[in-house]
């Protein structure tokens, strides 16, 4: 044991210091493992929902003094060129920590009404939480590998957490089987990639390809760049890799499946960009090495109207949201697709897209989470009819996320939708931004058909509308809808950090 | 609080009581929508009583009468300041977004066309706010009422007063979203829910044309500020000429979000649908305000769009065109809402052309007293449907003169105004318009003459079907049953007073703008404040001269005749047997453009008989088949049809699912490899 | 057969094929076989995913597609030319990827069971309660 500690003393202080956030998450995700085994009654293990928030807020602490100032050197490599901390990274720690701490205030009451065990949930989202950050932190595809693992295999739990429901039991399956597959479609592409470069660092990949001229020379470079893409394109539910998405967002919890459509988006979006951006593109050029940004824009285009036509035909508030989600990552992959063209302005758009979109599912999941009851409760639309009059904060709150979702100013849904499609105008690609811009036509109707019937339409015969009760949830949804509109109205903050966060990745070196 | 105006340099000052202007109404609609409401929940519990509701309308229109003080204190202060200098008031409030070079403020300014939009949207405003008091009474849901339309004017002020298209597309979709919301009041009646469904979904069609324009002007200019703009406009770095069809390209699409706020064709189905709203909401957005957001629009980007001559020339064309078919559809309705309804699309589509052929001053003349004579009629309308307890259909009208002698007057008042009787506000407006149309040499040859006699015949078709619509309404013999006749009464003084404003604005609103050919040379008032606003546009638009007199002429016969052929087929026992004759002759045209709708007074008008042909072609394809059954019905369809195939594809099974990602991995690689080797 | 998915592979000529001599025999193992070996495997596990109808076996067709991901991994490491050889990230990646299947093989399980004793079937066909 001393050797060991001698051995961590050794190493580069900086390592340790950069990853500290991270570190506390998963200090935090042991500690919470331990203590509901020592806790005999099953009933009385709440708290540690509480010491998760309590974990999760000293990691944020931690976090915001790197941010401000802890860390001196932004974008250095270390763990021996594995990871890095940059302002990218911080600012999404700082939003994995806020969705988890959203998530577990949705779940604190509702937990219970679901029949979920209060011993099981808490460390795996603690697990999800640091594997998102440990993905977004890495620089090497080994790294990210391991964060995406450790994000994902929690998730597989947590869908199936609602244990005496078939349908929570599917969904963990179907996430299951398709994630492992998709696992080993990314594993593949590393290898196949490590074949080509005999690196795995971003760094190193994009050495080799500068000086090899591109993909265009290597076959086996293409096919692992495409296996990559696929794999990543599961993650953030991109046609036509999107399958799983309204099926196991509809079966699991519903806390989960906002944490799943806030955090895992984001992080996948992050990620990805991150590897194409740094790895398969290079400054100075007029685009990128390989023509990956053509490709984004087919699945954007692919991903949006699909998500919108579907959910166009969806009566279920829950699935209809599942299905909106994936028309958001398309939308989100606009900005993506302008990326090899607009620079810093494409990135930063699809970084400003996917927080607002987070903040918006914590609100929408956050009311359906309100409604949702072991038996019964409200899930189609027709049932919230006259929501307006029975529940005003929570009507108010999905009418909210309602407007955000279709891009209605001064919401925070809006502005982002404005990066995008202003990137795509940017980068020459016109036709996307105009099919975004006509597919968040068609979306309007779906969501106004929600606000329609909480206000326009009465409820058939006096239906019951009772929300759980529980203040932790009605304060996840006020946060959330708070900073919908307030992001909305004042984005300067947010958005110079999205501007710090993305511009390095685009200084040339 | 100090209110100060401070000289920024240039032309420009900043004064920071321009923010109190929407804020008023703002609050208002929180205290009414927030405060009392939970106030009310407390003395229920507590006192065992409600507030009284005396609450609601106070704070209301308290709001609204601040507001209008606001403005007409900022209108007075800039009226102070020599004109010369074309002095603006700015007011940058925080700043909203930055990135990539674009940055928003959250800013306002006051410059002589926003005054003028704002002292119309707040006075009038606050007097159909007053109106509403009485009309609504017997309301429910007071307070909601009166949110909503405190939150209108609060929308409606930012898009007039934002300082940038961003913010002003925020109060273009706040506008809709509170039209929306009013005009599905009456939510229990399905189909009014829907019609105000429909007003949104239209409203969304133009409002995408709106953002993707302003994504273009965006790439051409590099700001979207309009002083920036101006100035990015007027440099001599800038060439039309280098951007073939982007410039032309984005102030098309700009101009459909117009349409689509403005109820031009194609986008006008909106309109006469939301009468399902209350008709103090009908006066204010639906005629005084909200239409005419796409007319300010173009006003204030006058500087780029008199850089493109086949813009102006879509806009003034659709204009054109819009004035006459909405003209002719305005002959067979029988709901006095609804001929008020394509009234005002028909009179919007003069201001369009207004717009369309360069003479900005004379849209926002137009404009102006539009809003006097369209508000003064819908609510002399309301005041009918409200003395005859709900009835709108004006078959079941007639002899309400005798009953109701005060709206009688003020509508006949407004009539002859939008009708383009001298000296009554709507002739000097009208007038103008055609006498630019023809004049005008900014648009593409030869379609300032085809505009000006399109805009004539428009002109004869308003003096006949309002002149009816007041025959069918007040005058003859009543067609009320006995029952609603006994209960025939003049309305409340809240509203009769209201209308007695209005009715005297659209009296003498017109001598704000008197035309050059009038002996003396009277100062025209409007144009000349207005001129600092055009002034960077003027230099390049040209207008011939004419003998301005010679076209008044003309424009009062054909007033004239208008009027007199309604009284000789509506109040003239010959007249109503030569129409009867007339229908007999028709028939085969009548079962082959039957429409239970408007059928029985459609060949009433044997003059424009051609015309109503065609344009009953027109609505049948254009509306009835395109719109309604293409665009509404059919994309609807097929958008279904779309969703439920990709549904289909999602048949549960997660091996299904692996062969759609195998299958897509595999087109992915072999695109990349396409690409790459 | 070496140099025929050499030329496949539009791989470069020096890449040493085991046994000496670029111009080795049909026998003569080198990067090319393993590189087919681990292709081959993957497509078979793919194809077990989509077809086989037992979840476990689906289980098990994942895990060897794993599987060939290790053998790619360690034989780029082994034959690899230059950068390739002198780190050993190719082997190191291969424990990490057999730790995480082990991983996902348990968690994996585990929701197996619970399926199969709320279902009694763990047919993947007549898991579709989910869908449209």
């Amino acid at each position: 044991m001393p050797g060991m500690f001698s051995e961590l003393a050794k190493l580069d202080n900086w390592s340790q210091w950069s990853i500290a956030p991270m570190a506390i998450v998963f200090a935090g995700a042991v500690a919470t493992t331990l203590i509901a085994g020592f806790v005999k009654d099953s009933t009385r293990r709440s708290f540690i929902g509480q010491i998760s928030i309590f974990c999760l807020a000293i990691a944020a602490a931690v976090n915001y003094v790197q941010w401000t100032g802890g860390w001196q050197d932004p974008g250095r490599l270390v763990w021996a060129g594995s990871m890095t901390l940059d302002y990218l990274t911080m600012l999404m720690n700082f939003v994995f920590i806020g969705c988890a701490i959203l998530a577990i205030l949705i779940s604190l009451n509702t937990i219970s009404e679901l029949g979920i065990e209060y011993g099981e949930f808490y460390p795996l989202i603690l697990f999800a939480t640091g594997g998102m950050m440990c993905m977004v932190q890495a620089t090497d595809l080994l790294m990210i590998f391991i964060g995406l693992e450790v994000m994902s295999i929690p998730l597989y739990i947590m869908c199936g957490m609602r244990r005496s429901q078939d349908r929570s039991a599917e969904s963990s399956l179907k996430y299951f089987i398709l994630g492992a597959l998709a696992a080993g479609f990314l594993l593949y592409g590393v290898a196949l990639t490590y074949g080509a470069t005999g690196v795995t660092s971003l760094h190193g990949i994009q050495r080799w390809t500068m000086e090899n001229g591109g993909l265009a020379a290597n076959p086996l470079l293409t096919a692992g760049l495409a296996l990559i893409l696929a794999g990543f394109a599961f993650k953030i539910a991109l046609a036509p890799f999107h399958m799983w998405t309204p099926d196991v967002y509809e079966g699991a919890p519903t806390f989960v499946t906002a944490f799943m459509s806030a955090a895992v988006k984001a992080a996948g979006f992050v990620t990805l960009f991150r590897i194409l951006v740094t790895g398969f593109f290079q400054n100075g050029y007029t685009a990128s090495l390989v023509g990956w940004g053509e490709i984004i824009a087919i699945l954007a285009v692919l991903t949006m109207t699909i998500g919108n036509f579907s959910a166009l035909v969806t009566k279920n508030v829950k699935r209809m949201l599942a299905w909106s989600s994936v028309a958001h990552a398309g939308y989100a992959a606009v900005g993506l697709a302008a990326a090899p063209a607009a620079g810093a302005d494409g990135v930063g758009g699809v970084l400003f897209y996917v927080i607002g979109y987070a903040l918006t599912s914590f609100v929408s999941f956050g009311v359906v989470a309100a409604f949702e009851k072991q038996n019964g409760g409200l899930s189609q639309v027709e049932d919230y009819r006259g929501l307006g009059y029975s529940q005003p904060f929570y009507a108010f709150a999905m009418t909210v996320a309602m407007f955000a979702l279709a891009g209605i100013p001064p919401t925070v849904g809006f502005l982002g939708k404005w990066y995008v499609f202003k990137a795509a105008v940017e980068a020459n690609i016109t036709w996307l931004a105009v099919i975004g811009v006509l597919n968040s036509l068609v979306s309007v109707y779906y969501y106004l058909r929600v606000v329609v019937a909480m206000y326009l339409e009465s409820p058939e015969e006096q239906a019951e509308q009772e929300p759980i009760k529980s203040s932790a949830l009605w304060l996840a949804v006020l946060i959330s809808t708070v900073l919908t509109i307030g992001v909305g109205l004042f984005p300067k903050k947010p958005l110079g950090a999205v501007e710090k966060s993305v511009s390095p990745m685009f200084v040339k070196k | 609080m100090q209110f100060t105006l401070q000289h920024l340099g240039g032309n420009e000052y900043s004064f920071n009581l321009l923010y109190l202007i929407p804020l008023f109404p703002l609050l208002g609609a929180a205290i009414n929508g927030l405060l009392w409401p939970l106030l009310n929940r407390i003395t229920l519990v507590f006192a065992e009583r409600k507030l009284p509701r005396g609450l609601v309308h106070v704070t209301a229109v308290g709001a609204m009468a601040a507001s209008a003080g606001a403005a007409i204190i900022a209108f007075l202060k800039l009226r102070g300041l020599p004109l010369s200098d074309s002095p603006v008031f700015v007011f940058h409030w925080w700043d909203w977004f930055q990135a990539g070079g674009l940055k928003v403020a959250v800013a306002f300014r006051y410059d002589q066309l926003t005054a003028v939009m704002c002292l119309i949207i707040t006075c009038i405003g606050a007097m159909i706010h007053v109106y509403s008091i009485g009309y609504m009474s017997e309301e429910e849901s007071y307070n909601r009422y009166f949110t909503y339309l405190n939150l209108f004017v609060f929308f409606m002020l930012i898009l007039v007063m934002g300082d940038s298209l961003p913010l002003m597309f925020v109060g273009w979709e706040g506008v809709g979203l509170a039209s929306y919301l009013l005009i599905g009041f009456w939510f229990e009646d399905s189909e009014k829910a829907s019609a105000g469904k429909k007003a949104f979904i239209v409203n969304r069609v133009g409002d995408a044309g709106y953002l993707l324009g302003m994504f273009m002007l965006f790439v051409l200019f590099g700001t979207l500020n309009f002083s920036e703009l101006a100035d990015k406009a007027a440099a001599s770095g800038f060439s039309p000429a280098d951007h073939p069809w982007m410039l032309s390209a984005a102030l098309i699409c700009l101009f459909i979000g117009a349409a689509g706020k403005s109820a031009q064709i194609p986008l006008y189905v909106w309109l006469p649908d939301a009468m399902a709203g209350p008709t103090p909401v009908s006066a204010l957005i639906h005629a005084a305000t909200m239409v005419t957001a796409g007319v300010y629009m173009i006003a204030r980007l006058n500087f780029v769009y008199a850089l493109s001559p086949a813009a102006m020339t879509v806009v003034a064309g659709v204009g054109a065109a819009t004035a006459l078919f909405a003209a002719t559809m305005g002959f067979y309705q029988n709901d006095i809402k609804k001929v008020l309804a394509y009234s005002t699309v028909s009179q919007l589509g003069f201001m369009f052309i207004a717009v369309g052929v360069g003479a900005w001053w004379v849209g926002i003349f137009h404009l102006m007293t539009h809003a006097f004579f369209k508000a003064c009629l819908f609510l002399g309308a309301g005041s009918v449907i409200h003395g005859m307890h709900h009835e709108q259909d004006m078959r079941k009208m007639g002899g309400l003169k005798s009953y109701m002698p005060i709206t009688y007057w003020t509508y006949f008042l407004a009539t002859l105004a939008i009708a383009g009787i001298p000296p009554f506000s709507g002739f000097f407006s009208k007038d103008e318009i055609l006498y630019k149309a023809w004049t005008g040499g900014n648009i593409l040859n030869p379609a300032g003459k085809v505009i000006f006699f399109t805009g004539l015949l428009a002109a004869l078709c308003t003096a006949f079907y309002m002149f009816r619509s007041v025959f069918m309404t007040f005058h003859g013999e009543s067609r009320a049953d006995e029952h609603t006749r006994e209960q025939i009464h003049e309305s409340p003084r809240t509203m009769t007073a209201v209308l007695a404003i209005l009715a005297f604005l659209a009296t003498s609103g017109g001598f704000l703008g008197l035309p050059h050919w009038i002996p003396g040379h009277p100062a025209n008032v409007l144009e000349h404040w207005l001129e600092p606003v055009f002034a960077q546009s003027a230099g390049s638009l040209v207008f011939h001269e004419a003998n301005g007199f010679l076209f008044a002429v003309i424009s009062v016969a054909v007033a004239l005749s208008g009027i007199l052929l309604a009284r000789y087929f509506y109040l003239t026992p010959a007249g109503q047997q030569k129409a009867e004759a007339w229908r007999q002759d028709f028939n085969s045209i009548y079962t082959l453009v039957q429409n239970k709708y408007y059928v029985d007074e459609f060949y009433d008008f044997a003059i424009v008989k051609t015309i109503h042909a065609f344009s009953v072609l027109l609505w049948r394809i254009a509306d009835a088949f395109l719109i309604d059954t293409v665009a509404v019905n059919g994309l609807a369809q097929i958008t279904y049809y779309a969703g439920y195939a990709f549904r289909a594809l999602q048949t549960g099974n997660v091996q299904r699912y692996a062969v759609g990602m195998i299958a897509g991995l595999a087109v992915l690689a072999a695109v990349l490899a396409a690409k790459g080797g | 057969m070496g140099d025929l998915i050499n030329q496949i592979l539009n791989l470069p000529k020096d890449l040493p094929l085991g046994g000496g001599g670029s111009g080795g025999g049909l026998f003569r193992i080198g990067l090319a076989h393993y590189i087919a070996l681990s292709a081959i495997l993957f497509s078979v596990g793919a194809l077990g995913v989509m077809i086989r109808r037992n979840v476990i076996t689906v289980l098990m067709s994942v895990e060897l597609m794993l599987n060939a991901v290790n053998v790619a991994f360690i034989a780029f490491n082994r034959f690899g030319t230059g950068i390739h050889t002198q780190n050993s990230h190719g082997q190191i990646f291969a424990f990490f990827v057999m730790a995480v299947a082990a991983a996902e093989a348990a968690v994996g399980l585990a929701i197996i069971i619970n399926v199969f004793r709320l279902r009694e079937t763990v047919n993947v066909d007549e898991l579709d309660v989910l869908k449209h």
